[in-house]
């Protein structure tokens, strides 16, 4: 081959060469794009899912709270419905103890412990409506000097109390007085009614 | 004039020489031709690259919101279900207590009927 030839294939061969270069190159630059954005693809697409995975999380938490809560108020509910049930089906009793045998002793009893309370001497005893005859002042004023060792005077009241049992005892001048009546001692042991009754209906 | 041998042998040489650079010249603007075309080609792959490079990552956008719609419609049905478990479990529990206080009722009445008469 002569000198010519060789120049003319150096050039040739120099630009081959190059060429393969720039080609390997840019392929080589491709590949690693190609790479990168694989990889960048993949946290893009585990972070959707996983932000997607956790809220679905929560609100699966949020509703089974929510939805405990409402169960603990439906229970709260029954029981309240089956606990008015009861004291009202006892307050029921109560009045209806008025009419019964025993009723007499009750009164007396109520009319003593308002009587002990108030811790005077001279005392007023207000009866219910049509209850004037069960017990008498004097036996009121018998069983209070009795409990309180000072004796005790009990007059009967002209007016009358509008309740379905018990009894009120007054000082004569009104101006202090223990309301024993059923209706007044079912306000004043309201918490401690509900509360025992709650301990039977719900004890295990 | 007559040209002369020598001036016939001048020539020649002269003619094979330009003849030579001519060769030489058109090599070089071939090679050149050529490595111009790879850098034109090596241009194309690239931009190639970038775009196959953006739909990789539309594409995950697209798969990773697909999943994460479908984890959420899921969520609605797994909530009934927590939800009709839980009210399912809690009437039980009510029907028991119903029944448990029935039982009951009486002692309960008695006892509240003895603490408003001041018997206990």
């Amino acid at each position: 081959m002569d000198g010519l030839e060789q120049i003319v294939e150096m050039i040739q061969t120099r630009a081959a060469e190059k060429e393969k270069l720039i080609l390997r190159e840019a392929e080589k630059e491709k590949k690693a794009r190609l790479d990168a954005a694989k990889q960048k693809a993949d946290v893009i697409k585990k972070g959707l899912i996983e932000k997607a995975e956790q809220e679905a999380k929560a609100e699966k938490a949020r509703h089974e709270a929510n939805t405990k809560l409402r169960a603990k108020y439906r229970l709260l509910e029954a029981k309240e419905t089956l606990l008015n049930s009861t004291l009202n089906t006892a307050y029921e009793k109560v009045k209806a103890k008025s009419k019964g045998k025993a009723y007499a002793d009750i009164l007396l009893r109520l009319a003593v412990e308002a009587g002990v309370t108030l811790g005077e001497i001279d005392l007023e005893l207000v009866l219910p409506k049509g209850q004037g005859n069960i017990i008498t002042p004097a036996q009121v004023a018998a069983a209070i000097s009795k409990e309180t060792g000072q004796k005790t005077s009990v007059k009967a009241a002209k007016d009358t109390l509008r309740a379905s049992g018990g009894a009120t005892m007054r000082i004569t001048e009104g101006s202090k007085w223990v309301d024993n009546t059923f209706e007044a001692r079912i306000e004043r042991q309201g918490n401690t009614v509900r509360d025992r009754a709650s301990e039977i209906l719900f004890s295990d | 004039m007559k040209p002369t041998p020598y001036d016939t042998l001048r020539c020649d040489t002269m003619c094979a020489a330009q003849d030579d650079m001519d060769r030489i010249h058109e090599a070089e603007t071939t090679a050149q031709k050529q490595i111009k075309a790879a850098e034109e080609r090596s241009r194309k792959i690239r931009d190639s690259a970038d775009q196959e490079a953006k739909k990789i990552l539309e594409q995950a956008e697209q798969d990773g919101k697909r999943e994460a719609e479908r984890l959420m419609q899921s969520v609605h049905g797994d909530k009934s279900k927590i939800e009709s478990t839980i009210l399912k479990d809690t009437e039980k529990t009510i029907s028991k207590l119903e029944a448990s206080a029935q039982e009951k009722e009486k002692a309960a009445v008695e006892a509240v009927v003895r603490i408003i008469l001041g018997e206990e």
